[in-house]
């Protein structure tokens, strides 16, 4: 028999389930072990989906990123030595269609000559010397300080009466292209000659109004001074052109200038300037301006 | 419960996991792009006149890169006159290209300078210019 004291205490905790059951504050706690399980799922996720998604993403940018840099600093690297190059070239006479070319190489690192480039002053023809036609000499390794002479490069393909001045230029494979010190090297009875180079003035006309311009050149040194060419140039207003005036060769020069009056031209000049030209300085530069500064 | 958290979660897993694929992806090519725009490296090695015909511009570039270049254009101008040539022809790691701008109505005036632009498809510029021999 259930006694009262035990009757008494289950009618108790009877009416407490029920209250709290009826309690819609307190109905919580009557699933909480199972809505911990939901919560423990969805964390679950949350982490593999870190796991598996945000962080190897992550590390793939980072990795890309890395990339990128190394290459920035790789071609940094590459640019900084292709401008340390630095070759001393010189071309001159082999024998009557050929030349040879001297190379040096001044800088710090060593460099790949890939090829010769040989190109006719009036760009008309040219010719190239590497691994196909010259097995022998490319690619060429030159050390720094190192020196070496290519002989007998045949320029028969390209020779032409009357047009054999040619312009010599060596590549290395770091893209850099190095003139030859004795451009331009011209063919004549004598063999091979650098003292046809170009003598020239480049002339500059600032002026305040749309004028059509004559500039003479005058060789100096004899009095009265040789008349050598002239050159018009039409300069709109406000505005400044050049012109190339091609002299003989060295020695003193002086260049006038003259503008078109609707009939003739005006004379005198209203300006008039000297230069002297040399091998080592064998192009220079004139100015004008119109109206001349007081 | 459980069966509602594990579709939702399942459903956005996999649209992460492909929202970051998708995402990685696109940020690897950008970046793979502005690299091989930086490793490209060419240069106007020479420029010439055909004047056996119409006269023309032997054009010489030297990819001395280690991509593939591909010139799209090359701007001549000159005597007030300029011509966009668009060869869309691609140079190999180590090669020269040569392009023949035939004809070009910049006229070949002795003793004038002649400019030139050449344009990769990376948008990479190089210039020369040359003056016109007076002995053509």
């Amino acid at each position: 028999m259930v006694g009262r004291t035990e009757f008494m205490i289950a009618y108790a905790y009877l009416l407490r389930y029920k209250r709290r059951a009826n309690n819609p504050h307190d109905k919580d706690h009557l699933f909480k072990r199972r809505r911990g399980v939901a919560t423990s799922l969805g964390i679950l996720i949350m982490v593999g989906i870190l796991i598996t998604s945000i962080i190897p993403m992550f590390l793939y940018v980072n990795e890309v990123n890395n990339y990128y840099d190394k290459t920035v600093v790789e071609m940094k690297i590459a640019d900084d030595e292709r401008s340390r190059e630095d070759i001393e070239v010189y071309a001159y006479g082999f024998n009557e269609s050929a030349i040879s070319v001297w190379l040096r190489n001044k800088g710090a690192v060593s460099v790949n000559i890939t090829h010769i480039r040989v190109m006719r002053a009036d760009l008309q023809k040219v010719i190239i010397f590497n691994s196909t036609n010259r097995p022998d000499n490319f690619t060429l390794q030159l050390s720094a300080s190192t020196q070496v002479t290519i002989k007998g490069l045949d320029l028969t393909p390209v020779l032409e009466d009357g047009k054999n001045k040619f312009n010599v230029y060596v590549a290395t494979d770091r893209g850099n292209l190095f003139a030859s010190e004795t451009n331009t090297l011209s063919q004549s009875e004598n063999g091979w000659e650098t003292s046809t180079m170009e003598f020239l003035i480049n002339a500059m006309v600032h002026s305040s109004s749309t004028k059509t311009f004559l500039l003479t050149a005058w060789n100096a040194t004899d009095h009265p001074k040789i008349y050598i060419t002239e050159k018009e140039l039409i300069v709109s207003a406000l505005s400044t052109s050049y012109t190339i005036i091609n002299v003989p060769g060295p020695g003193p020069y002086n260049v006038t200038i003259q503008w078109w009056k609707g009939s003739a031209w005006e004379d005198p000049p209203f300006d008039e300037k000297s230069k002297i030209l040399s091998y080592s300085h064998p192009i220079t530069c004139v100015e004008f301006y119109y109206p001349p500064p007081p | 419960m459980c069966a509602v958290v594990i579709s939702i979660g399942i459903s956005v897993w996999g649209y992460t996991h492909s929202a970051t694929s998708m995402m990685s992806t696109d940020y690897y090519e950008d970046v793979m792009e502005s690299v091989y725009r930086i490793r490209e490296r060419f240069y106007i090695e020479s420029l010439g006149i055909n004047m056996s015909s119409a006269p023309s511009f032997g054009i010489w570039i030297v990819n001395y890169g280690s991509v593939n270049v591909t010139i799209t254009s090359i701007l001549i101008s000159g005597s007030g006159e300029s011509y966009t040539y668009s060869p869309d022809v691609s140079i190999a790691p180590g090669e020269t290209g040569i392009f023949n701008v035939d004809p070009t109505p910049v006229p070949l005036n002795e003793n004038t300078s002649v400019s030139i632009r050449v344009e990769s498809g990376r948008e990479n510029r190089v210039y020369d210019s040359v003056r016109i021999p007076a002995s053509l």
